[in-house]
Parts: structure tokens; sequence; C-alpha cells
């Protein structure tokens, strides 16, 4: 009887401890609870992760697209290329398929890129140099990080796919068309061109 | 006190266990089964998805393993690993040691993908963990008929935990408390359909009533759950709520795993009616395997 006790009292604190972890890792700004924070996030990540704000706070506002296109030897460019539309039309025929997955992994190339990128932009540290300078330094750091890099090298794969000859560069983009307010029928755009990679 | 007893003195909810077990089996089989055409663009050493990095963290070494050099393109390997376990577990072979194969064999596929997963999928994983635990017979042990009641309590708050931070950040946001937000979700192809855009678009008061009616939903769901006369009638609300989701928004696999998750909740009666359901199955085909043609 005292082992059950016992055993009762181990797997409440436990799973206490389990449903705290989880609450704090959900709910804490980590900028402001640092050591707390830190502590939830080395116990969930990586095998308890998760993410449970579904469309929130706020839902998606924008319907997002990833281009790409290639620089040709002669220095002309060519057309934008988007594989989401296409994926997702094909997923739309049979929602069980995993097409779907496959236009999310398509898509997040951009948006990671986009996300990082936007974040160069924003360093605090150089705002004082000017909005030009200020660019300058976040596309010379862009293609140090693995997003662009495995977004660039998508670009290139699907450029040889299409069978696209003499390119020497791609370029990469990501497109925002931000869905129109309610009772308006103006839509708005923001694209973000990363800059040009080189191929070896 | 009285609680002490009953939590350690029997297992509530054994078949409820096998149940769930196999539900969940079952879907993986589908979920995984589908990735099989793409499996190279999610699992293999070339994949697009950026690779996580290892940070000291011990638990992330053995986790993302599947990251090493040269590990994923062992990744068949995995995957046939996978459905093995899926179908031992299915036939019920060592349960408990399956389901750690299960859990282990799937954090590790699922890390190559993670920053791709929503939410569902990471509630199936978390709660593979609990699955481990739980006891499929009423055995005298009574060591483990208290962890087995433990592990499903835990899979319960999981799943309510889920509709909870869902529901609640939401009164948080502006278009969710606005009623727009639904206007928004249906307007993006990816979360959507032609006509669906189309129909929300022309009738903005059904995007105001559906807005509203998730909150209500995801917000009391944590809560009603709990009790038996609302228990049932919440989760005929989520068939109808996570099947609209699927088929309408396009997020299949979060609507499917949470309607899988819902075995969690069904009491012992049900469950069941479930499993004689299942083995009158089973002796049919048996009858049909063993029939002799005139």
């Amino acid at each position: 009887m005292t082992r059950n006790k016992v055993l009762f009292w181990v797997l409440s604190v436990i799973l206490l401890f389990h449903f705290s972890m989880k609450f704090i890792y959900q709910f804490t700004d980590y900028k402001k609870a640092g050591k707390f924070y830190t502590f939830s996030y080395n116990y969930i990540v990586p095998q308890f992760h998760f993410n449970y704000k579904v469309f929130a706070p706020e839902p998606p506002t924008a319907r997002e697209h990833f281009l790409y296109r290639a620089i040709l030897n002669d220095g002309s460019k060519t057309n934008w290329f988007e594989d989401g539309s296409g994926l997702l039309f094909d997923a739309n025929q049979n929602r069980f398929s995993a097409v779907y997955k496959k236009w999310k992994m398509v898509n997040y190339l951009g948006f990671q890129t986009n996300k990082v990128y936007v974040q160069l932009l924003k360093n605090p540290s150089i705002q004082h140099l000017g909005k030009e300078k200020v660019i300058e330094i976040a596309n010379q750091q862009i293609v140090h990080y693995p997003q662009y890099k495995n977004a660039c090298r998508y670009a290139i794969d699907k450029l040889v796919a299409k069978e696209v000859e003499n390119f020497s560069a791609v370029q990469i983009a990501y497109l925002l068309d931000n869905v129109e307010r309610p009772y308006e029928n103006e839509n708005s755009f923001e694209a973000q061109l990363f800059p040009i990679q080189k191929i070896n | 006190m009285e609680i002490i007893n009953r939590f350690t003195s029997k297992n509530f909810y054994p078949t409820t266990n096998w149940l769930l077990r196999r539900m969940v089996y079952l879907f993986l089989i589908f979920y995984f089964g589908r990735l099989i055409p793409y499996a190279s663009d999610f699992f293999a050493e070339d994949t697009y998805i950026n690779k996580f990095f290892f940070d000291g963290n011990i638990s992330k070494w053995v986790v993302q393993s599947f990251n090493f050099q040269g590990v994923r393109s062992m990744y068949p390997m995995f995957l046939i690993m996978e459905f093995v376990l899926l179908i031992l577990g299915i036939i019920g072979f060592y349960p408990k040691l399956v389901a750690l194969g299960i859990y282990g064999c799937t954090l590790i596929l699922q890390q190559s993908m993670v920053s791709i997963t929503n939410g569902g999928e990471q509630l199936l994983y978390n709660c593979l963990f609990f699955m481990v635990f739980l006891e499929e017979k009423d055995s005298k042990d009574s060591f483990w008929k208290t962890i087995s009641n433990f592990a499903l309590f835990a899979i319960r708050l999981e799943v309510a935990f889920l509709y909870l931070v869902a529901g609640f950040t939401k009164l948080t946001g502006d278009l969710w408390p606005s009623g727009d937000a639904f206007y928004y979700v249906s307007q993006i192809g990816e979360y959507s359909s032609p006509w669906l855009m189309e129909f929300i678009k022309n009738n903005l008061w059904v995007g105001v009533v559906l807005t509203y009616l998730t909150i209500f939903y995801q917000t009391t769901f944590p809560f009603a759950i709990w009790f038996k006369k609302l228990k049932y009638k919440w989760m005929v609300v989520g068939v109808v709520f996570h099947i609209s989701i699927g088929f309408l928004n396009g997020i299949m696999d979060f609507g499917l795993i949470m309607l899988t998750m819902y075995f969690a909740f069904y009491n012992e009666n049900r469950s069941k009616k479930v499993y004689e359901f299942f083995s009158e199955i089973k002796s049919a085909g048996k009858r049909i395997i063993n029939a002799k043609g005139d």
C-alpha cells in the first residue's frame, strides 16, 4: 500500500513537472524569461517539441510564393518560376495525399530565408549606418546561412530539371500577396529579392 | 485517499488503451505510407529542409541522430523498421516494447521534417511517448496499472492542452476576436479551395460565425471533455469540425490526428463495442480464409 502511495505521488509530481514545462515553453516570452525559459527549452526540445498555437494569435493574412530565376551567361534573366501553385493544385485534387507537405517544404524555403533576412535587416547594431549600407551588409551575411543555401540549391536543381541551359547564377525571391481586407478589393504585395548566387 | 486506491488498484481502461494504440498505429501506417512517393524529399541526405545543429544537449544527439553524416542515406531502412514495428504493434507483439520502438523510430524520422510539421503531428509524437506505458490487460501488477492510468491521463491532458493553447491564444490576437480570422484563412490557397474562397467572400457573415464557433469550441473543449454528459457531444462536434477543416482547409492530417486521439477519451464500454466490432471482422476474415469452395 505504501509502495502504491509513493508511486502515485511520484507520478503526480512527474506529470505536474512535465506540463508545467510545457506551459512555460509555450507561453513564456523567451527574451524576458531568461534561465527559466532555457530550462524548459532544454527539457522540451527536441523530444517533446510542440507548438499548439494553431493559427493563433493571428491567422495567416498573405498568400506566400517562393520564386526563382536563372541568370544566363550573357547576363540576361529568365522569367520567374514558381512551383507552389502547381503543387497546391495537385494537393487540392486529393486531400489525403502528401503533396501538401511537399508544397509546405517548398514554401518553407522562401519563408525561412525571408525570416533570417528580415532579422539581418533589423539588426540594431548596424541601423546607424543607413538603409543602403544595412541592405549591403544583410546581403553579404545572408549568403552564409543554410536557409539561403538550401533555397538556392533547390532553385538550381529545379532549373536543371526544367532544362534551362547556360545559366551562371540564380536569384530567389519571396512574395507576399496580402489578402484584401473584407469589403475591399485592393491587393497589396510585398516582395523580397535576395542576392544573386553564382554557381561554381 | 480514495483516489490513490482507485488509481493504483485497477487498470481503468485496458480496452481503451488497446484501441487507442491500434488506431494510432493504423494512422501512422497511412501517414508514412503516403510519404513514401516523396520520401527522398523529406528524409534523404540532400533534402532541402534545414538540418538541426547539435548544441551539446545529449538528448538532441540521440533524437537527432538521423542528421549525422551518412545516417540519412539509410532512411529506407528506418521507414521499413517503422512499418514492421507498426504491424507488430497492431498484432499486439510485446506491446510496450514495440511501442517504445515506434516512439523512437517515429521521433528520429520526424526530426528530418520537424520544421514543416503541424500541431497535430507534434501532439501525436508527444502522445506516442505516453503510449509506451499503456497496459492493455488488467494485470495483477499494481505498478504497471498505476503507470498505465497515469499515461492515459497524460494523453488526455495533452489533447486538452492543445485545445487550451489553440483556443485561448486566439483570444489574444486581433483578427479572431473581431470575427475576421476565418475570412483571411479562407482567402489563402494553401488553407482553402477555390469555391470556399468565393463563398466566404460573398457571405462574410458565414466567416464571422465560423470564427466564433472555432473559438468557442477550442476554448470549451479542455473543460467539457472531463464531464460525462458533455464529453461525447463535444467529440461529435469535433468530428464534424475536424473533417470540415480537413476537406475545406486542406489540413487533413491535423484533423485525422485529432480524431484518432479522441479514442483516448472513450470509456471502457464504448471501447469494448469497437473491440467486438474488430473481433467480428477478424473472425469473418478467418471464416472466409478457411472456407472451402464447392
